[in-house]
């Protein structure tokens, strides 16, 4: 190899080594939850981020915030602030503002779309509606709601907010125990469920797989697994090892109880039909062909 | 050297032989009378016993009656009719006479006969059969091959108790005439493939030929191909076994490591305990020693790729740890990993040729410096050296692909560390490529792990059981028909 | 175990996958799709068997030339697809230079066709794994709810057929290769079947993934790889792009091949590897293509592959079929 040909491969090698050496993992800024808020027509964003420079042992969480006329100005404004190259691809929450309707879920959606690269696998919440300073409750939310999720066997994924072309159901984190449950029409109102409601909404969206709720007004917890069945409009609520707590006055007929508090959800939930929340339409469609009428949907509960 | 025939006269003989070696102590010449005609022996006193040879055959001699038909009377009497055990063919020029005084052997030179009569009386001093150095096993036998070329020949052939045993030996062209033999079993080795490796064998042509990887790189089918050609054993049993599958077998003088040819990839990760121990356990350690090669080769690539480029592979709580780690300390990763490596490699190769005394000097002055002091010193960070040390010690896994493994590591750390994720690609499948395009004498070197088949579970990725492995060796050349 | 007449089935399937997974927008509902794939599959073999015939009697250096660039042509798009994946994956990380020259570098190894054939086998071997490892991953999130119910439409079945009547070179290169005669029968329907079907398959992943929202998202296979729940650190798509980009170096490899059947002669013998000397002249045109038309418009310019592909093959059954009357005329 002649000499200038050796230097040239010597600078290419030694470029390559000096150059593109990626990114210090220190200097990225890992971005662990988004949280949107709506303040008096403006929007508030704020980012959680994972501290890579805390002392301490276990995760430290640090965070940026910032407000726009539009959720994506917001954002940019948060990203704006941090000194270092910001890092989606450990995305893991993302929270919805309080009250957002379907319009909202899906501009933050197709927005974290956008942002959240490579492969984040988030969970979705809406936030409630309690005034929240991001600095000092942001990383409390996000904990919070990881613990919601892991203890109610819940998960809403980001694809979830556009797999139905007429509506879309989120969970709603709420402070004091469970969750509510968001259920977003493309034409119509949103509607705001809680307690088994909520719960039983959850189910038929296939976004749980666990009870854990108090019912009869409060005199007894029932715990349970379920899985959701249908024929045609009949949805079949399957209970496996079902579990009640007595918490007030003595009842022998719990189960009893229970079923009629869910036959009253259920009809509740299915009284509004703006949106096939609850993928009725479809299994009727499967089995009478498209155009035919939707007749009313029933409620079996089976326990096993 | 050109083949000189040799000369009629004794004299003139001598007198040549006193040219070349007149100035060596140890070459030795004797003259004397054999039933009236003067002769004269002459030898290599290392390498032949002068005893052996007076017990051999002149005792002999010297009890056979006069000799009819003068010189070239004895030199036939002695060839063809005596009971003196010499060799069958004359020597009849120069250059056969010095490679045979140069193998040990003791030549007649008789007055007024062009030939000479060659004895085998070498008795050269020889380190003793001993254990393996380098292939660690349990079990199975645990001998060693050694330098002699015919020791070796022997130790195969006690093993390879068959007529079909076929051990060619031929002199390879090199200054020092070095002499190596091929073995194989002419019912099971493709002919074709024998014929094609006689044929490159022959044409080598080095200065030097002290070992038997020194043919390896002859042998290669693409010069930029990295992966070895042939692999080598230096126990008699395992050559034994690659006979049995119809491969062929190198010896060289002077080299305790016979050579194997064709060798696959596979039979890197096999070893003689495999086949001694059960199959499930067998099967378990060959799938450990593959995983072993992927952490030495990719291990610290995808850690510089991890940490450089794609954090999301990384759990959240070990992130930051490594954050941490990689603030601590002034280089970039894939530069720390470069040079904890080379480190290590300078440390493992400092004491492989360090005297023994010192050699564990060597490694523990290497352990505290780069173990201890460069950690508290912030010039390294632990989860670097974790990576490090666990790939250099996965290396040893798999000792055959040692120099693969590091080569491939470096490449591996450079690209991944430069690109990210596409140069770990890159590097991959380069590897990959490789492994694919190395085609020891026509031969699919990933047999029999590609294509997956049968016969990759067979004897492959994990291996069957006897009963199983026992109804149908496997023989090269069985899908040739 | 030991190499004969080495065949490129598993590099011509490998090509063809990449196109499903470097698809930037689905095309189609897959129960369209699936009636679509009974037609189009044997369509497209037929196509590619017709041409086959026509190459043998119309082949001459221009048509190979136009051969020759088309190949190029696809190559050069190959590339600058995974260079914008990549560069959205990991923003900033990989310039087009250094995605030119990792995909082109092991080419180097890839030259004979032994090794490419066997390479290629390994990559879909590691394919298939990627994909049933991806499978088994988003499992939880395909649901058959997500599936869609509205009554198909007669555009939905022309949108199926336009997608997937794309002719593709891959399915013109075997008319290049020698002893066609001995490379097993219905090589292109298999060619055309598996790579509908896994076109559909991928469809109907995605529809249970997406449901309504599959024709909007862009890098669809990709984005589905993000529910990485079996993955020890819940993140797949690292393998998946390392996947990809073996794919793609495949798919160039091949096409090399091809280049030097179609520009090196066709005396030359099958194991013909492109010279070391004149490599370099492959990637160098390559990337300086790339380097050029970098702000190309990919989904026009895909097009735009197609229409050129379509009208090579009918500019070459029209040669053949020329050839073959005058022939014939000569005869009588």
């Amino acid at each position: 190899m002649s000499v200038p040909k050796a230097k040239a491969l010597l600078t290419v090698c030694a470029a390559l080594l000096l150059c593109g050496c990626g990114q210090a993992l220190s200097e990225r800024e890992i971005v662990r939850a988004v949280f949107f808020a709506r303040q008096q027509g403006a929007y508030s964003a704020c980012l959680l981020l994972a501290d890579q420079n805390a002392e301490s042992d276990g995760v430290q969480y640090k965070t940026a915030s910032a407000r726009g006329d539009t959720a994506a100005q917001a954002l940019h404004l948060a990203e704006d602030a941090l000194p270092g190259r910001l890092y989606y691809g450990l995305l893991d929450l993302a929270a919805l503002p309080p009250g957002c309707d379907w319009a909202d879920a899906q501009t933050l959606g197709s927005l974290l779309y956008d942002k959240a690269q490579p492969a984040p696998e988030l969970s979705v919440f809406v936030l409630d509606t309690a005034d929240h300073s991001w600095a000092a409750d942001a990383a409390s939310l996000y904990e919070d709601m990881k613990a919601v999720e892991r203890e109610y066997n819940l998960h809403c994924g980001l694809q979830q907010l556009f797999t139905q072309a007429d509506g879309c159901a989120v969970p709603a984190y709420r402070a004091d125990s469970g969750y509510d449950f968001a259920l977003l029409a493309a034409d119509g109102a949103s509607v705001y469920v809680s307690g088994l409601q909520a719960q039983l909404a959850a189910a038929l969206c296939g976004q749980t797989g666990r009870f854990f709720t108090a019912f009869a007004g409060g005199q007894a917890v029932c715990d349970t697994r379920v899985n959701v069945t249908a024929e045609d409009t009949t949805v079949q609520l399957h209970l496996r090892d079902t579990d009640f707590q007595p918490l007030g006055a003595y009842n022998e007929d719990w189960q009893a109880l229970l079923c009629t508090e869910l036959q009253q959800a259920f009809s509740a939930l299915t009284t509004d039909d703006a949106a096939d929340f609850f993928h009725l339409q479809f299994w009727h469609v499967n089995l009478w062909g498209p155009g035919s009428a939707l007749p009313v949907p029933r409620l079996e509960i089976l326990f096993e | 050297m050109t083949q000189k025939p040799l000369y009629r006269s004794l004299d003139a003989n001598l007198a040549l032989l006193e040219e070349m070696f007149g100035r060596s102590d140890d070459f030795y010449t004797k003259r004397l009378m054999l039933a009236g005609i003067p002769c004269a022996i002459v030898m290599f006193t290392g390498l032949s016993s002068p005893e052996k040879l007076c017990r051999m055959a002149l005792d002999m001699l010297d009890r056979d009656p006069a000799m009819l038909g003068g010189g070239e009377g004895l030199c036939d009497y002695l060839l063809t009719q005596s009971r003196v055990p010499a060799e069958p063919d004359a020597v009849e020029d120069h250059t056969a006479l010095v490679e045979l005084l140069s193998n040990g052997l003791s030549v007649l030179l008789i007055d007024g006969v062009r030939r000479g009569v060659a004895f085998s009386t070498q008795e050269m001093p020889q380190r003793s059969i001993s254990t393996p150095m380098s292939e660690g096993n349990l079990r199975g036998p645990q001998e060693a091959f050694t330098e002699l070329l015919r020791n070796n020949i022997s130790l195969l052939r006690r093993q390879f108790r068959t007529g079909t045993l076929v051990a060619e030996i031929s002199t390879a062209r090199t200054r020092a005439k070095t002499e190596y033999c091929l073995c194989y079993d002419s019912t099971l080795a493709p002919k074709e493939t024998i014929d094609a490796l006689r044929e490159r064998l022959k044409r080598v042509e080095i200065p030097v030929l002290l070992d038997s990887a020194y043919f390896a790189s002859f042998l290669k089918q693409d010069k930029l191909n990295l992966f070895p050609a042939a692999a080598y054993t230096e126990r008699p049993a395992t050559a034994c076994a690659r006979l049995c599958e119809g491969k062929a077998v190198v010896l060289v003088a002077g080299c305790p490591y016979a050579l194997i040819v064709p060798s696959f990839f596979a039979e890197h990760f096999e070893c003689l305990d495999d086949y001694a121990s059960g199959a499930v356990f067998a099967g378990l350690i060959r799938i450990l020693k593959y995983l072993a090669f992927l952490l030495a080769v990719f291990g610290p690539g995808l850690y510089v790729m991890a940490v450089a480029f794609a954090p999301e592979i990384i759990p959240i709580r070990l992130l930051t740890k490594l954050a941490q780690g990689e603030a601590s300390t002034p280089l970039p990763p894939m530069l720390e990993m470069l040079c904890v490596t080379l480190l290590l490699e300078i440390v493992r190769e400092a004491g492989l040729r360090a005297p023994q005394s010192i050699s564990h000097t060597v490694s523990l002055v290497g352990a505290l410096i780069i173990g201890e002091t460069a950690v508290s010193a912030g010039i390294v960070s632990v989860p670097v050296l974790t990576m490090a040390a666990a790939a250099t010690i996965a290396t040893l896994a798999v000792p055959s692909l040692y120099e693969q493994s590091i080569l491939f590591r470096f490449a591996v750390i450079v690209l991944a560390g430069c690109f990210g994720v596409p140069g770990l690609a890159c590097a991959a499948l380069t590897i990959l490529a490789m492994a694919c395009g190395s085609e020891p004498f026509g031969y699919d070197y990933l047999y029999p792990l590609m294509p997956p088949g049968r016969a990759s579970v067979r004897d492959g990725f994990v291996r069957s059981i006897w009963s199983r492995l026992a109804k149908s060796g496997e023989v090269i050349s069985r899908h040739e028909a | 175990m030991k190499r004969e007449r080495p065949s490129l089935f598993a590099a011509l399937l490998v090509s063809l996958l990449v196109n499903v997974l470097l698809r930037s927008q689905t095309a189609y509902w897959p129960r369209a799709g699936l009636f679509s794939a009974v037609v189009c599959a044997p369509l497209l073999a037929g196509v590619g068997w017709l041409f086959a015939r026509s190459w043998r009697l119309a082949a001459d250096p221009v048509y190979k030339l136009l051969f020759g660039a088309l190949l190029v042509y696809t190559s050069v798009l190959e590339l600058l697809r995974l260079w914008q994946l990549a560069d959205r994956l990991y923003p900033g990380a990989v310039t087009l230079t250094s995605v030119c020259l990792l995909v082109v570098l092991p080419v180097v190894y890839l030259r004979r066709v032994s090794a490419l054939s066997q390479t290629a086998y390994a990559v879909l071997c590691l394919l298939v794994l990627a994909t049933v490892a991806m499978l088994a991953s988003v499992l939880p999130r395909l649901c058959i709810v997500n599936l869609q119910t509205a009554a198909l439409t007669q555009g939905d079945f022309l949108a199926a057929v336009r997608d997937q009547l794309t002719l593709y070179p891959e399915y013109l290169l075997p008319a290049l290769w020698p002893e066609q005669d001995k490379r097993g029968r219905h090589t292109l329907l298999r060619l055309a079947a598996w790579a509908l079907a896994f076109d559909v398959g991928m469809h109907l992943i995605l529809e249970l993934f997406y449901g309504a929202a599959m024709p909007l998202r862009i890098d669809p296979v990709h984005a589905a790889a993000r529910c990485g729940a079996l993955s020890i650190f819940n993140r797949l798509e690292w393998l998946q792009f390392i996947l990809w980009v073996m794919a793609v170096t495949v798919k160039l490899a091949l096409y090399l091949y091809a280049l030097v059947r179609l520009l090196g002669g066709q005396n030359k013998a099958e194991d013909s590897a492109a010279g070391l000397d004149r490599f370099p002249l492959y990637p160098g045109g390559v990337w300086l293509l790339c380097a050029v038309l970098r702000k190309l418009d990919l989904d026009a310019a895909l097009s735009l592959r197609n229409v050129l592909t379509w009208s090579f093959v009918g500019l070459t059954w029209i040669g053949g079929a020329a050839a073959c009357l005058y022939r014939r005329l000569r005869r009588c």
